[in-house]
């Protein structure tokens, strides 16, 4: 039963050090982050603390160095160099070997780990003022870090505390109340000084004092009343609720400044509303106004500043909330809901041709709620891109380090959405595109400078829906590709011949090409020709396309386009005579009609024009041995495939659809040219086409045909 | 110059507010108090510190704090005295509060 446990363990250990990794990064720039110090010992104490329940004995001691060093910087007895970061994400890397060695868990360290611990205590021995760490029993730091996390009814109160003069007169002090206050949660405490009399005029005896303190926290009211418990009788005291999981008590977005001084009693819905008709800012006019005075603006402010920065921490804290769910019962349920989609479409089929309106009703309702149903479940699998660029970070920092290159890497669309399964699969290209930008592409800081560019250079990540797909681009603003020496090395290893007249397109595309590499120098990280095919490779099995464009000097941009999901496809539905096939949409441009005496005319060759281009099609007719009369007209379907565009050739474009892929079984696996199928609302089979595939067992079909033919004619 | 030492809580609040108005009146322009003997302070001896920072001002004169201890400014900042902007009173002057925020 241990093991279940420990399983769920490991999982959420290395979710933990993914987390710590990001943390660590950050902290480079914003090294005296309070929130990001807190998260990073707080990640390490968890890891350590769950890893010796589960028997992790080498972890425990090795993270318990680690976390003391965060203690002395949280305590800021310590700074936070780059060394520090350094080891520890050294670290990490074997935080995360550890727990994968399953029969080592109370072993002895490594070298590299000694290493790393002896670094770490070095840093703890110089910020302590040569006293030797105490080894701090795991125990009695677990009792002490009480700090809950997110807690569950955080609340924003406003309190004004108005003390009677004789406040002082039984010797209450009032401080104490103040820290018990800060005990409580985040609060602010503003004193309002202005009825303090002059010298001559004060009783110093008396209280002349009042008090704003706007606090954060999840004890409840009660719990602020009980701190001022001994007082109340000698005080007003007024606690309002400003700001309850989100919104305030009408339910509006965070109070402006003059609706709390309104709410406050402090000012006249007049008043505000007069100071807010001219253009500055309030704050300073209505002190300007006399109106207001400086101090309770200011406590004012502070308390807008204490919401924001709460609403802010929950939204974070509310993204975070999530539940475990293994990733075989999501796919059974897609499974299922795409059988619904399927029976659902025979039920309308059959409720329109019945002629009871009840049923058609009903049928009607069905398809409404199997529509939702099935955009639900898909949103379910999607996850943000931003979990796969996060991991990239990490690669650009240590691979430019050791390149001995300035390279920053920028990120933009984090936040769209991909299929769980298209983004892991995702990761290994993308990881190669970049090693290729990095190793490649950006130039030495020497030769940028010489070069009038900057001496960092940047890779930018973005991703962003466009139509049916997910636009995910890497660019650099390193050397760009040389495209004569692309073209060099093609005609050298026989890709293309001497002759072959290509679109700048076309021949960036020959780098996709399996054993392609124009790089003198066989580095560690590549050069050996085998990214660029791997990656192509990778692509096509994602149904994606990839498409590279460069500016020589200016840098290089590799764009890929990814369908939002891999089991559900949108295509187009198109008819050979009986069968019919789906063409996948994102591969599509436009489609055209061929009149058959056109074909005809066009003496055998399976070529057209469109607007000035010759465009080469297939005939799905041909390819599949399809029999039956033609009925006329055919429509080409013309793609984009490998950088080239291909029409397909059918007898009827039917429509657009949409539905879940079927695999057709290992009996069909060796079938290239189809990926899956699809079933239609009434029970016939659409075969998936992999166009790729396709258009090259058209191209050996071609070539096969010619060398009959000319054997033929010898 | 004045120096006041150890606790400076309500129990002395009378004394102090004499000692410092004494020092004000004998002061002609700046009068200056020594806090770094503080080893505690309370509320009534903040008043008490605002209320001769305004008399002074009132009077053309000045009054500041030399070396406030560490238990003098948590105080001030556990009553919620530290300000980013000058009160009313001392607007375009040195706040007494607002001075406090850079040491």
């Amino acid at each position: 039963m241990l093991d279940q446990h420990r399983d769920t363990f490991i999982q959420e250990a290395n979710e933990l050090l993914r987390d710590l990794e990001e943390s660590l990064l950050d902290l480079e720039e914003k090294a005296t982050d309070q929130e990001l110090i807190g998260r990073i010992f707080r990640a390490l104490h968890t890891i350590k603390g769950s890893g010796s329940m589960f028997g992790y004995d080498t972890l425990t001691a090795f993270t318990h160095d680690i976390e003391t060093a965060y203690d002395l910087v949280r305590s800021g007895k310590l700074q936070v160099t780059k060394t520090l970061v350094d080891s520890t994400l050294a670290a990490c890397d074997e935080i995360r070997g550890m727990l994968t060695d399953d029969d080592n868990r109370s072993g002895a360290l490594s070298e590299t780990q000694t290493e790393i611990v002896g670094g770490i205590r070095e840093l703890i021995k110089d910020a302590r003022g040569d006293q030797p760490p105490a080894p701090a029993p795991a125990v009695a730091v677990a009792v002490a870090e009480v700090s809950a996390d997110e807690p569950q009814h955080e609340c924003t109160y406003r309190v004004r505390l108005t003390p009677e003069l004789d406040l002082f007169a039984n010797g209450t002090t009032l401080l104490p109340l103040f820290e018990e206050m800060q005990g409580l949660g985040t609060c602010n405490i503003t004193a309002h000084v202005g009825n303090i009399p002059l010298l001559q005029d004060l009783n110093p005896e008396a209280c002349h004092v009042f008090w704003d303190i706007a606090i954060n926290t999840d004890k409840g009211e009660n719990a602020i009343r009980d701190v001022f418990m001994f007082v109340e009788d000698r005080c007003r005291l007024d606690i309002s609720v400003i700001d309850s999981m989100g919104t305030d008590a009408d339910g509006k977005d965070a109070l402006k400044l003059g609706d709390i001084l309104v709410q406050r009693g402090d000012l006249s819905t007049e008043q505000m509303n007069g100071i807010l008709s001219q253009q500055q800012r309030f704050g300073e006019l209505a002190t300007e106004a006399g109106i207001v005075d400086q101090t309770k603006i200011e406590s004012a402010l502070q308390e807008q500043q204490l919401v924001r920065l709460a609403r802010e921490k929950r939204a974070a804290a509310e993204q975070a909330s999530t539940i475990r769910v293994p990733a075989e019962r999501l796919d059974l349920l897609i499974n299922m809901v795409g059988e619904l989609v399927t029976v659902q479409s025979r039920l309308t089929q059959v409720a329109n041709s019945s002629q009871s309106h009840a049923i058609q009703q009903v049928a009607e309702d069905v398809e409404r709620l199997t529509a939702e149903l099935r955009d639900n479940t898909m949103s379910i699998r999607m996850v943000p891109i931003g979990s796969a660029f996060s991991r990239l970070r990490r690669l650009v920092r240590d691979l430019s380090k050791e390149l001995g290159k300035d390279i920053e890497l920028v990120t933009e669309g984090a936040e769209t959405e991909l299929d769980k399964t298209v983004i892991e699969r995702l990761n290994d290209p993308l990881v190669h595109l970049i090693r290729n930008s990095l190793d490649h592409g950006i130039e030495t800081p020497e030769v940028r400078t010489a070069a009038g560019k900057p001496a960092r250079g940047t890779i930018r990540l973005s991703a962003f829906h466009s139509g049916a797909s997910v636009r995910v681009t890497v660019s650099d603003d390193g050397k760009g590709l040389a495209r004569e020496a692309i073209r060099q090395k093609a005609i050298e290893k026989g890709l293309i011949t001497a002759d072959a007249v290509l679109s700048e397109r076309e021949v960036f595309a020959l780098v996709l090409l399996p054993g392609f590499s124009t790089a003198a120098k066989v580095t560690n990280v590549s050069g050996r020709g085998v990214g660029m095919d791997v990656v192509k490779k990778n692509i096509d099995s994602l149904q994606g396309t990839i498409e590279i464009s460069s500016t020589p000097g200016a840098g290089t941009t590799i764009a890929l386009k990814l369908p939002l999901t891999l089991a559900i496809i949108d295509g187009l539905l198109v008819r050979v005579a009986n069968e019919f096939f789906v063409v996948p949409l994102t591969a599509i441009e436009e489609c055209v009609e061929l009149k058959t005496s056109d074909a005809k005319r066009g003496s055998g060759q399976h070529i057209t024009v469109i607007r000035g281009d010759l465009v080469p099609y297939v005939r799905l007719r041909e390819l599949f041995g399809i029999d039956g009369a033609l009925q006329g007209a055919e429509q080409i379907v013309i793609t984009q495939v490998d950088g080239a565009r291909v029409g397909i050739m059918v007898d009827e474009v039917v429509g657009q659809h949409q539905t879940v892929i079927k695999p057709l079984g290992r009996v069909y696996k060796h079938i290239n040219e189809v990926t899956g199928c699809s079933i239609l609302g009434d029970g016939t089979i659409a075969l998936i086409l992999d166009l790729a595939n396709v258009v090259k067992r058209a191209a050996l079909d071609e070539a096969a045909q010619y060398e009959t033919v000319q054997a033929g004619s010898v | 110059m004045l120096e006041l030492t150890g606790k400076l809580t309500i129990s002395r609040a009378s004394e102090l507010a004499a000692s410092i108005g004494h020092l004000l009146a004998e002061e002609e322009h700046a009068a200056v108090l020594d806090l770094g003997a503080v080893t505690a302070a309370d509320v009534s001896f903040l008043q008490i510190l605002c209320a001769a920072h305004r008399s002074a001002r009132r009077d053309g004169k000045s009054l500041s704090v030399a070396s406030p201890s560490k238990e003098l400014l948590r105080t001030v900042r556990t009553a919620g005295f530290e300000r980013k902007k000058p009160c009313k009173q001392c607007a375009g002057d040195t706040c007494l509060w607002q001075a406090k925020e850079g040491s």
